[in-house]
């Protein structure tokens, strides 16, 4: 008798999807003949997730959301997509609730299963602890609104507890406070439970002004009449506790053991690390002087958002919003200065701040672009407008482009008829050297101004660029130059000079890569998306590329500016310039091996690119 | 509509005329509860590949088949049996790519129908365009256990006219082939064409099928067992 319970069809799609495509022939076709179907109707209010035994859902059709006990949506899940692995890795119950959004047929794997596989493949176990990691960055409790309502003591609490024992000296605290450097301790008894608390005012009033000895123990001396707070409080308590006891110190607990200390330079620090607050303050701001005041705190911002666990795209647009409320309040300040503009203009963004996936640097890369009617008079006008904001945007932080792509520059101050023949010139004439140092100018954004006037310069744009294979093929040839250093992990080299000479400049060989490969895809199709996830979601929506490497290329982009933040954070906290350079000596063996995937993701979708858009030109 | 006591009651006269041991355990099984929810029934989805349409001169060639437990479809429980010929497979070929290279190591039909019974005993049998795959399998039935198979039939075909003439607006031609019916509750295209992966297809199309008809509502399994 000839047995198969093998059904190619269901074999083949598993075989499509990452991570199963790493699974050994056998160990897939055995998956494939264990999997269970159900299918699911689009509104069906009913749980579908099974809560007595957790399994790998894997979605063979339709659309399905992920959303915590909150509501909060985590993730949104497609064909080829997986959902209920939480629960599988961590063993804990499931708490997220699932929609289905389109009806489809979900395939799924028993718990058993899946352990199975995850034993019998390595790159398996890694995929599906990765894109747990992923949830959870996703899952922070981050809202843009009510921010510093729904923050929790324990996310802004700055440094582990320093702690003495309450059989210790006064000297030896002492000691160990200025060691910490910190202005006070908490106190534990045998059991390790918080029994007190000793400030530098303690020591000051109850040991030297009443003449004690250095000996005294801390039991003598210690605040035992204690306040304090859980690390799960709202940020929003804490402050409501310290100011209603005029306190300036909050131990923090966790499970009643101590986590932390709550300082009103904590609380200071969490609120000027609110984006709402930081855009608030930032439209008060009369004078150039109030804005660069404001954005001294933009670092704080950015290491606060980093702590968070925000994804790399979340920061990118946070910083974007507030350079573009920059950008305005200097705009209406120099208009305040200079009277109304006597033109329609629209204020442009460029590059980076376009694509609103701006980092800790930032260069400036703007325009002014003005109404057709626009005399020599009025550009004396507009001349002194983009003075007004280029220097203060530099003021601010944001460095004069190296490149002079500035308002500021005559010839990217011009009127729609002039904008348009530049970028119909780069278009209908391209050729790779033209073009070189042009990409930024298609990735281009209406910061302030006349939104009509804008969108007829991108129409006229998307319409020379839509299909124009001459132009694309220049294009391409000038992305396909940055490649992502694939020797990295061979020889741990390389940018070729300067200081960072043992570095991987990760904007210039990671991530502008993909943001080229995401332009050229937006022009092709005569897309106005500028955002480079967007752009590659279209892309996979208008069947210009698969899904699956749209994901691919969105998880590297993310991965790779991710890592590029944390290195910036981290410098931002050791006080000294962030750059883009990343020393491969600091990657831990799992962000190499992800680096590798991303890698290997970008210069594969190069290779596509290569055969797409070259074809015979090049 | 067969009810519930005629089906117990042709239970009991099969038993009476048929001395087949695997057969008499299957008649001896409790039936599927026609009373019941349909949501707790099981279910064996089944597709044959034949030498021809008619069950008198023409025969059977494969059976694929694959259980739905809880609304599941258990690929665990799926068999794929190709069933040896006497007269070898001829012009069906051409339909289904088996040739008689590949019947090498093919089951006799007895063993395949037996095979068949075990994973049917207690389960609705659910088939598209039932008549057809019925007549083969009443046909076998009869010829190796002397009683016709007894079998709950759900009819996924039936299924999609009922829907169709529901929701008629007057269109006409919207085909009931299996792929056809398939596409409109977006399940996948199917490409490869055999006995295991059309019961596969016949499982998944009926699950979509109720989903639509009934949501959350109750209904008990009598409502759509067509014989």
């Amino acid at each position: 008798m000839t047995v198969s319970v093998e059904v190619a069809a269901i074999r083949e799609f598993l075989a499509g999807c990452p991570p199963f495509d790493e699974l050994p022939a056998e160990v897939l076709g055995h998956a494939a003949s264990k999997v269970q179907i159900a299918y699911y109707r689009a509104g069906d209010p009913s749980a579908i997730l099974d809560y007595s035994s957790p399994r790998l859902y894997v979605v063979r059709t339709g659309a399905f959301e992920v959303r915590d006990s909150e509501g909060q949506l985590l993730d949104r899940v497609e064909p080829g997509g997986y959902f209920g692995y939480p629960s599988l890795l961590t063993g804990d119950a499931i708490t997220n609730q699932l929609t289905v959004i389109e009806d489809g047929l979900v395939y799924q794997l028993d718990g058993d299963l899946f352990q199975e596989l995850r034993s019998a493949s390595r790159p398996f176990d890694r995929f599906f602890n990765r894109a747990h990691a992923n949830r959870l960055r996703h899952a922070v409790r981050f809202r843009e609104q009510s921010y510093q309502l729904t923050r929790r003591v324990g996310d802004i609490c700055s440094r582990e507890p320093v702690i003495a024992s309450v059989d210790q000296t006064v000297t030896e605290v002492a000691r160990l406070m200025t060691a910490e450097r910190v202005s006070s301790v908490m106190v534990v008894d045998g059991g390790g439970r918080l029994c007190g608390l000793v400030t530098d005012r303690d020591l000051r009033i109850r040991v030297v002004a009443e003449g004690r000895s250095a000996d005294t123990p801390l039991a003598d001396i210690m605040t035992t009449d204690l306040v304090s707070v859980s690390a799960e409080s709202l940020v929003f308590e804490a402050t409501l506790l310290m100011t209603e006891h005029n306190i300036h110190h909050l131990p923090v607990l966790r499970d009643g053991n101590p986590a932390g200390m709550m300082t009103t330079t904590d609380l200071i620090k969490a609120q000027k690390a609110d984006p709402v607050l930081l855009i608030g303050e930032v439209g008060h701001q009369e004078t150039v002087a109030g804005l660069q005041r404001v954005s001294r705190d933009i670092p704080e911002l950015l290491g606060s958002l980093i702590r968070a666990g925000a994804s790399a795209d979340q920061v990118g647009r946070l910083l974007t919003t507030v350079t573009d409320a920059l950008t305005r309040q200097l705009i209406h300040q120099a208009m305040g200065k200079l009277g109304a503009a006597p033109t329609a203009f629209a204020w442009l963004a460029f590059g980076s701040q376009g694509r609103q996936d701006q980092a800790a640097i930032s260069d400036q890369d703007n325009g002014l672009l003005l109404s057709d009617g626009a005399t020599g008079e009025d550009d004396s006008y507009f001349k002194a407008l983009a003075t007004y904001v280029n220097d203060g945007l530099d003021r601010c932080g944001y460095k004069y482009c190296p490149g002079e792509v500035m308002a500021i520059t005559d010839r990217w101050r011009q009127p729609l008829a002039d904008w348009k023949k530049q970028f119909l010139g780069w278009i209908n004439q391209p050729s790779t050297k033209a073009l070189m140092h042009a990409s930024i100018f298609f990735d281009m954004r209406c910061v302030f101004g006349d939104k009509a006037l804008f969108a007829n310069l991108q129409k006229t744009v998307c319409n020379a660029a839509r299909g124009n294979e001459i132009f694309l093929a220049n294009l391409t040839a000038n992305a396909l130059k940055l490649t992502p250093p694939m020797g990295f992990f061979k020889h741990f080299v390389l940018e070729h000079s300067g200081e960072h000479k043992h570095a991987f400049d990760m904007k210039l060989r990671g991530i502008m890569p993909i943001n080229d490969i995401a332009r050229i895809h937006a022009l092709a199709a005569g897309s106005t998306e500028i955002h480079t996830l967007a752009r590659l979601r279209e892309a996979a929506t208008n069947r210009q590329i698969s899904l699956k490497d749209a994901r691919n290329l969105i998880d590297a982009h993310e991965f790779i500016s991710r890592l590029r933040l944390e290195h910036q954070g981290a410098m931002l906290k050791a006080g000294s310039k962030p750059d883009n350079y990343l020393d491969p000596k600091t990657l831990s063996s799992l962000s190499r091996h992800q680096l590798r995937d991303a890698f290997a993701v970008v210069t594969s979708a190069q290779a596509a690119l290569r055969v797409k858009f070259t074809r015979g030109l090049m | 509509m067969l009810a519930g006591w005629t089906y117990q009651l042709k239970q009991k006269r099969h038993l009476a005329r048929c001395q087949h041991g695997r057969m008499r355990e299957y008649l001896r099984a409790a039936a599927p509860c026609r009373k019941a929810d349909f949501r707790q029934g099981s279910y064996l989805a089944v597709d044959l590949e034949m030498t021809g349409m008619e069950a008198d001169s023409d025969h059977i060639l494969s059976i694929g088949f694959v259980p739905i437990d809880n609304m599941r479809v258990m690929l665990a429980g799926a068999r794929h049996i190709l069933v040896s010929s006497p007269l070898g497979v001829g012009q069906s070929a051409v339909i289904h790519g088996i040739h008689d290279r590949d019947m090498v190591g093919a089951s006799a039909l007895s063993e395949a129908m037996d095979c068949l019974l075990e994973a049917l005993q207690g389960r609705v049998l659910l088939l598209h365009y039932a008549a057809l795959d019925l007549a083969f399998l009443r046909e076998a039935s009869q010829r190796l256990y002397g009683v016709p198979l007894l079998a709950m039939v759900v009819d996924t075909l039936v299924l999609e006219n009922q829907r169709l003439q529901r929701n008629s607006t007057g269109q006409h031609g919207q085909g009931l082939r299996l792929s056809d019916c398939r596409r409109r509750y977006n399940l996948p295209d199917y490409h490869a064409h055999n006995a295991l992966v059309d019961a596969v297809a016949t499982a998944e199309l009926f699950l979509a099928q109720v989903a639509h008809r009934f949501g959350r509502e109750h209904a008990p399994l009598a409502r759509i067992i067509s014989g």
